[in-house]
Parts: structure tokens; C-alpha cells; sequence
């Protein structure tokens, strides 16, 4: 299929009037009649602005292309965000102050608000993105209109003929340069319809009523796939199926071939590159160049020389890679993580590497922790197995047990010393894991896990204790107990039990279980508490209560089995 | 104080001094190995729980003397060790 060239000339003929460029979720065309006159709309709008850059971001497709395109008529250049959040339009501001589309702030419009470029400005300059930030801070990257359109010759080259007429749903935004060529450059240049909506739920795709799909999606969803869906009626209708952002599990790969009945393409690329090679995940470790795409390894990291890039020269990738065959590769992992922890540099991909060597490991991501002393925190999704082991031996077990495989390659002192377990890492919009996010995991450190005591005093007998106490507002285990209205769980009242009965008690022997146990009233955040403990030695049990002013808010006992 | 008490003591400030997650004075064995398989502490650890013995109960440690290695063995070592240099500490303040 021949492509048309970005930027559309609109002055010409583009599409015939009844080309279905969009559809709406409910089944609705949209065709270039209906794209015209966005396209009047925008460019009476856009034609106001002085600067000659302008951010836009928008949910909807058909608007944001209309913008986009009205933006390239009017020589004016777009800068894209990712999304919203105020850290993100800070440096959006750095290159203008001319903000388009859903954006919170009323669109502030200033004459002479361009900001110089930060790299080589060309008449071709077609669009200005950021990357992820999965390697840093997210930096802007240039595109030019060969680029661009260099990317969408070869996707179409690799891919056109499997995609054929289907429609291109997405399930990533199309505010960065993968959505954005795959989701919506492609099936416009290639006249192929697209989904106005970015998809939410796998579920949505049942409601499509088109004969073929051709799907754009991340590992973050196809590891997340509905098991209760009817896939049935998707049968034979996904014509091609993409995953991209960050690398995709063969076991998930595998679960979509036995749902969807076809195998995932999963894309390797970036910003600066556009996209890179390709491989079917279910099947094959092994990566292969699109069709133009040169590839080598300089000390260990992969290179790449494509038309799509912004530098028409090799660019060294930050992925470690290793060459199998002629061009064919493995990544490895990002060569730039490197930390340093007890005076030593180690590299945080190799050891997240070996963690995922463990069978009770599924995926690791480990991450410097500079308010912990510097010590190297581990976020952990595991293995069906790994959550059984994660029951049966208790945490602590568990990451000592994983720890082990660490023993032949890494330095003792970057050893996991925090670890969390989670079900999902979490990832940001674009399906990528940012360090900000894995730091966040351990904040639960910095929160009290116990008391504000007031007073700690000996009670009337030498078996007796009152500690008076206040319950902090920001304690750990209020959190999720409940949202909006937080009372002090009863095992944490049966644990602080047992911790400030531990001088009185000496040597009790083991928890044996509990007894008369009675939660009347719920303890809230700030409340001033009493806890009286008493001790038998005879019978080996702590007997406590928890009383405010007015009421007994909790007591039982708790058995020992004795010294 | 017995022998116990004071190992329970020093489990409670291994576990503060390192600031250790997951585990309980409980959890740990007196007499197993605090660097190697048992907890798995390191050489970082073993800076930090020196400082640690040093302040809370005054005693000097050779970091790389032989005999203070094989004191850091395990809990029960480390408790003799504190104990004994105490006692030294002790005889030699009255001479």
C-alpha cells in the first residue's frame, strides 16, 4: 500500500469525502467530511496563536489529529506531553506557553511566548515528544517529518499486508511515539480506520461490531487479560495483536495466542529511534531488525541506525544486548542503572536479572533507597509458586530464600535489604516502570508503627504495666483500615500487647492463642489511649485491656506456652 | 541479667541499629550465623553494629583482629564478647 506523506497537503484532495478515517466506539464513521470540519474549527483557533510551537493534548484521536494536522498547515509545531500532571507541563513550558486541548489551565495564549529549541530546528520539524523517563527524567526529542514518515513506511513495510483493512484499537495513548505512529499515523497515512477512544477494558473489543481488529496494546494489559471475557467472539478477528513499552512475558504472550488465537508482535524501540525490531512472543527470545533497520553491539550495548531516527548516524542505545547471529538479538537489560551501594557499582539490571532467574520470581525491579541508608529495595512480583511460598514460609523466608541466587554474581551489600511484594509493578501510563514509583513502594518505611507513648508506668504490682499513649494519625497500619475512616486494626492492639508486655513477661515461651478477646469500641487516629497489661506468670498469660476516659475500647488475654 | 535477657537485648538493637524489616527478635537464633547464611547480614552491617556496641556499651572493637571476627559469629558469641570486655572494662576503671 503507498502511504501518504505527513504533512497531509490540505489544500489538495486527501481522502474522498465518505473516507472513514475514525470510528466511534458504538460504531459511528467519521468520515474526512466530518475530519474537514474539525479541521476548519482548529484552524480558525490556532490561527490566533502567535507562537509558533504549541502543546497540545487531547483523549479523543479524531480531535487531537485535527489539531495536529490544522497545527502543520499553519507551519506551527506541536509539543506533546504525556499526560497532565504539573511536573510534566513544567517542562512542556519550557518550550511554550501556548497550551491546547484538555489541559486543566485556561489555554494561556501569550504573544511571544516561544522558547528557543533545544536542538537543531529544521523547516521539517514535524513534532516535539518526550520520552518515558524509564532511564531519568523525561527529556523532549524532535521528530521530523522524514522521520516520521521513514517509521511509518516501515511498519506498513513489516506489517500492512497482516493488517490489511482491520480497524486499529488502542489501549495506549497516542501522547508518545509509540501510540502515536501505531495507533493513529499508521491507519490515517494508510487510509485504515482507527478507534477514536483509547480502550480501557479488553471487554470493550466486544462491542466492536468490525470484522477485523488490529490491536496496539502493552504488557501492562495483556498480563492482565479478563479470564471471565468470551473470548470466543473475538475469534478469527484479531488480524494482529502489538505489545510494546516494556518487555512482555512469554507466559502472558502465550495466554493471549490461547485466547485471541494469534501470536503477539511484540515491538522494541524509543523515542529517538522510532521502532526498532520485532519478535513473536510466544515463540521466539530472539530479536529481529524491521526491514532498514541496521543493528550492532558497541561494548555490549546496542546500536542502531534507522531512517526513523533523529540522527541519521548510529546511536547507541542505553540496552545491553548481545548479537546471536546476523541480525538477530537479545536485550539484556538498560546498561545506565548503575548504583552505587557500600562504595560499590553494581548494576541494578543485572541484579534484577538474577532475581528473575528464581522460579518463585516472575519479575523483579530493584531501586536505590537514599533515606534508607542507601541500601537497595526490591519490588517483587512472584510466581504462583512464589505466593504459595510467600504463605507457607512468611516473608522474611521467602526473600532470604530468593536472595541466595545473588550468591555467585553479586556483592553482598547490594542485596535486596527491603523487599515488597506486589501483584502488579507498578508502571505509569505508558506501560514503564519509573524509579519515582519503585522508591514510593518503601515511603511505608517513614510511618510510625507505633504509639506516641505519653507515659509508660509499673503498675500496682510488679506483674503490672499502663502504658498511656496516643495513636499517631499518620500509623502505618491505619492506612487501608479503612479508607476515610481509619480505626486502629485489633491485631495491631493484640501485637502492641504483647510488645509492651515483653519486659513484664521475661521468657513466656510461644503464642499459643487468645482468649476473651473483645473489641467493644473502635480506636480512632488521636485518641488518647490507656493499655493496662497484667501478667500470670502461672498461667502464662498477658491480660490487657485498652481504655479512653470514657469507655473500654478493647481486652483479652493472651496465652503463652510458658517458659 | 541472664544470658538470655542479653541476648535478647542485642537482637533488639541488631534489628534497630540495621533497621531490619520483616523479623522479630523472635526470629532470630542465638546461635546461628549473623553473616553468612542465618541473617545474612554484611560488611556494611557489621561497620554499623560495631559503632553500635561501642556506644551503647562502651567496649572497643578491633575491627580487624581475628578474634573480633569470630566474636561476630552469632548472637550468643557477640553476647559473650560484650560481656567479657565489659568485665574487663570494669576490672580495669577500679585498678
Amino acid at each position: 500500500m503507498i502511504l501518504r506523506s505527513l504533512p497531509l497537503d490540505l489544500s489538495g484532495e486527501v481522502f474522498p469525502d465518505d473516507h472513514s478515517v475514525a470510528q466511534q466506539l458504538d460504531g459511528r464513521d467519521v468520515s474526512w467530511r466530518d475530519i474537514r470540519g474539525r479541521l476548519d474549527f482548529w484552524l480558525k483557533k490556532l490561527e490566533e496563536i502567535p507562537s509558533i510551537k504549541v502543546a497540545v493534548f487531547h483523549s479523543d484521536s479524531v480531535e487531537f489529529l485535527s489539531i495536529i494536522l490544522s497545527l502543520w498547515h499553519l507551519k506551527k509545531i506541536p509539543v506533546v506531553p504525556v499526560n497532565t500532571l504539573d511536573e510534566t507541563l513544567c517542562s512542556v513550558k519550557k518550550h511554550t506557553a501556548a497550551f491546547v486541548g484538555e489541559f486543566d489551565l485556561v489555554a494561556e495564549v501569550k504573544s511571544d511566548s516561544d522558547k528557543p529549541l533545544d536542538f537543531d530546528s529544521t523547516d521539517d520539524m514535524a513534532l516535539i515528544i518526550f520520552t518515558s523517563g524509564s532511564s531519568g527524567t523525561p527529556s523532549a526529542i524532535g521528530k521530523t517529518f522524514e522521520q516520521i514518515n521513514a517509521e511509518l513506511e516501515i511498519i506498513e513495510r513489516q506489517w500492512g499486508s497482516v493488517v490489511r483493512s482491520a480497524l486499529t484499537v488502542g489501549t495506549v495513548s497516542h501522547h508518545h511515539m509509540y501510540g502515536l505512529p501505531f495507533c493513529l499515523l499508521w491507519p490515517l497515512v494508510s487510509g485504515r480506520p482507527f478507534l477514536c477512544r483509547e480502550l480501557i477494558y479488553f471487554e470493550q473489543l466486544l462491542k466492536l461490531k468490525n470484522k477485523k481488529i488490529n490491536i496496539i496494546t502493552s504488557p501492562a494489559h495483556l498480563e492482565n487479560l479478563p479470564e471471565l471475557m468470551d473470548w470466543k467472539q473475538l475469534n478469527g478477528r484479531v488480524s494482529a495483536i502489538f505489545s510494546a513499552g516494556s518487555p512482555l512475558a512469554m507466559e502472558a504472550a502465550r495466554n493471549v495466542k490461547e485466547k485471541m488465537s494469534i501470536a503477539v508482535s511484540e515491538v522494541y524501540g524509543s523515542t529517538e529511534t522510532g521502532a526498532v525490531a520485532w519478535r513473536e512472543r510466544d515463540a521466539e527470545e530472539f530479536w529481529r531488525p524491521l526491514c532498514g533497520i541496521e543493528v550492532k553491539s558497541v561494548q555490549g550495548r546496542l546500536a542502531i541506525k534507522s531512517p526513523a531516527a533523529i540522527k541519521n548516524e548510529w546511536l547507541v542505545s542505553e540496552d545491553t544486548c548481545e548479537i546471536v547471529e546476523e541480525q538477530r538479538f537479545t536485550l539484556k537489560g538498560r546498561a545506565d542503572r548503575i548504583m552505587k551501594v557500600g562504595g560499590k557499582r553494581v548494576s541494578a539490571s543485572a541484579i534484577e536479572r538474577q532475581l528473575e532467574e528464581h522460579s518463585w520470581v516472575e519479575k523483579a525491579c530493584v531501586v536505590l533507597l537514599p533515606q534508607h541508608k542507601y541500601r537497595v529495595g526490591a519490588v517483587i512480583q512472584l510466581t504462583a509458586i512464589g505466593h504459595e511460598k510467600l504463605v507457607d514460609l512468611g516473608k522474611f523466608a521467602v526473600q532470604k530464600q530468593i536472595s541466595t541466587i545473588l550468591s555467585a554474581n553479586v556483592e553482598k551489600v547490594a542485596w535486596p535489604r527491603y523487599w515488597r511484594f506486589v501483584s502488579q509493578l507498578p508502571l505509569n501510563a505508558q506501560g514503564k516502570i519509573t524509579a519515582e514509583q519503585l522508591k514510593a513502594q518503601f515511603h511505608d518505611r517513614d510511618r510510625p508503627r507505633f504509639p506516641q507513648v505519653v507515659e509508660s508506668l509499673a503498675g500496682e504490682t510488679a506483674c503490672e504495666q499502663i502504658v498511656d499513649f496516643v495513636v499517631p494519625s499518620d500509623l502505618l497500619y491505619l492506612e487501608g483500615h479503612f479508607p476515610g475512616r481509619p480505626i486502629l486494626p485489633g491485631v495491631v492492639q493484640v501485637s502492641w500487647a504483647i510488645h509492651y508486655g515483653r519486659e513484664l513477661m521475661g521468657e513466656p515461651g510461644n503464642f499459643v492463642g487468645l482468649e476473651g478477646l473483645k473489641f467493644q469500641r473502635v480506636i480512632r487516629p488521636r485518641q488518647d489511649i490507656q493499655l493496662r497489661l497484667q501478667w500470670s506468670a502461672q498461667k502464662s498469660k498477658l491480660t490487657f485491656s485498652y481504655t479512653s476516659e470514657e469507655y473500654t475500647h478493647s481486652s483479652g488475654r493472651i496465652v503463652f506456652s510458658g517458659a | 541479667m541472664s544470658a538470655e535477657a542479653f541476648e535478647l537485648e542485642l537482637k533488639e538493637l541488631i534489628i534497630k541499629t540495621l533497621e531490619l524489616e520483616d523479623i522479630t527478635p523472635e526470629d532470630i537464633v542465638s546461635t546461628e550465623p549473623l553473616f553468612n547464611d542465618g541473617l545474612c547480614l554484611d560488611s556494611i552491617d557489621a561497620l554499623e553494629l560495631g559503632v553500635a556496641l561501642q556506644k551503647l556499651y562502651g567496649i572497643k572493637l578491633d575491627a580487624e583482629s581475628d578474634e573480633t571476627k569470630k566474636h561476630f559469629f552469632s548472637v550468643s558469641s557477640l553476647a559473650l564478647l560484650v560481656a567479657g570486655k565489659q568485665k574487663d572494662r570494669i576490672l580495669n576503671n577500679e585498678n
